[in-house]
């Protein structure tokens, strides 16, 4: 593990300095203003969006966990993520649709209503989840008091 | 993990299931959804990428704009002529000149370096033949020039791997419609095994590099 360890971080040193060479001698030294406010604005989307999104979720979702079964969280955290991804994915483009002159063939859908019919199959699929979990939850304990009560016969 | 005989392993081990399948069903829902643009089977449940299928003129999406490139209707009029040239040696070619010429058809795709990818059928003059004209030998570079005033690409050059082979062409007819302009009309270079960037539309100039 040790060893892992060690390897991942050398590597991971050694791409860094791979990237600021790269950095330092392919781009152009006016284009390094547009490079931080990059990671200043990844930093705030994350920072003041994405992580305190995710930490109510949690607290949301531990607070409910008294009451729902684990597996049944586990799911609808899957459906979240899955629609998060999406989200990422679409956001970009509708605020570039918006923003661009564009020609025709670039972003051609509309992709409002594509990001709303994914977020509505992504609620089915999860709710489909939620029900095959209880109905396999109900099946096991059906089959499992069943053999309890062959066993009390015996 | 495994050693710990409480509760929290139970609860770990489906928190990590959920985890995996989160990520690997996003995974497959961004694959499922976006590869349309270029892969066909998956077209009708592209509702995400950035190109569709067979959507543009010639039916093949486009990436650099006439527009964009400055092209205007005069510079691919009548008086277009496309430049051959080795050394000292030159030769001109209208687009009639070009069209009477062997006609040869590739299916080879627009490989964007955007991340789209799309075949089609496209039908022109082999470049080795057009090279051949002002005496280029086998193994030698050449260097193509757009007629777009500005632009990264303008001036592209292409071992002779590409040019050499007989799937490299200039193409003047796509899909079965003639070239749009849109798609480098009058005449553009198609090659195999070349990002979308390097196939150079509105041809203006041919030249043996080595």
């Amino acid at each position: 593990m040790r060893r892992a360890r060690i390897a991942l971080i050398a590597g991971g040193v050694l791409i860094l300095l791979l990237a600021g060479w790269i950095l330092l001698t392919t781009v152009k030294p006016t284009r390094y203003i547009g490079i931080v406010e990059w990671f200043a604005a990844a930093i705030i989307v994350h920072d003041a969006i994405i992580a305190p999104f995710l930490f109510s979720v949690g607290v949301a979702m531990r607070k409910a966990g008294r009451r729902i079964p684990l597996a049944v969280l586990a799911i609808i955290q899957a459906g979240l993520v899955v629609g998060a991804m999406f989200t990422i994915v679409l956001v970009p483009e509708i605020l570039a649709q918006r923003n661009a002159h564009l020609f025709e063939t670039l972003l051609p859908f509309d992709y409002v209503r594509n990001l709303g019919v994914l977020w509505m199959g992504t609620l089915v699929a999860t709710a489909l989840g939620v029900v095959a979990y209880f109905v396999w939850r109900a099946v096991r304990q059906r089959t499992s008091t069943s053999f309890q009560s062959l066993g009390e016969e015996a | 993990m495994s050693e710990s005989p409480d509760g929290r392993n139970k609860a770990a081990r489906t928190s990590r299931r959920g985890f995996l399948v989160a990520v690997f069903g996003s995974l497959a829902g961004v694959v499922a959804f976006w590869s349309g643009q270029s892969l066909r089977p998956l077209d009708p449940l592209n509702l995400i990428a950035p190109r569709k299928m067979g959507d543009g003129p010639n039916d093949l999406p486009i990436n650099r704009t006439s527009e964009q490139a400055k092209i205007t209707a005069d510079m691919v009029g009548p008086d277009w002529r496309l430049i051959v040239k080795r050394g000292t040696r030159m030769r001109s070619f209208s687009y009639a000149e070009l069209l009477a010429m062997p006609q040869h058809v590739v299916e080879l795709p627009i490989a964007c370096v955007n991340g789209w990818s799309q075949t089609a059928t496209w039908k022109g003059v082999r470049l080795s033949s057009l090279m051949d004209a002002v005496g280029r030998e086998r193994g030698q570079a050449i260097m193509a020039t757009s007629l777009e005033p500005k632009g990264n690409y303008r001036i592209t050059t292409m071992g002779p791997e590409f040019v050499d082979n007989d799937l490299t062409l200039v193409a003047l007819h796509l899909n079965g419609e003639v070239l749009d302009i849109e798609h480098g009309y009058p005449a553009r270079l198609i090659a195999p095994a070349r990002p979308g960037v390097l196939q150079t539309k509105w041809l203006s100039r041919l030249e043996v590099t080595t």
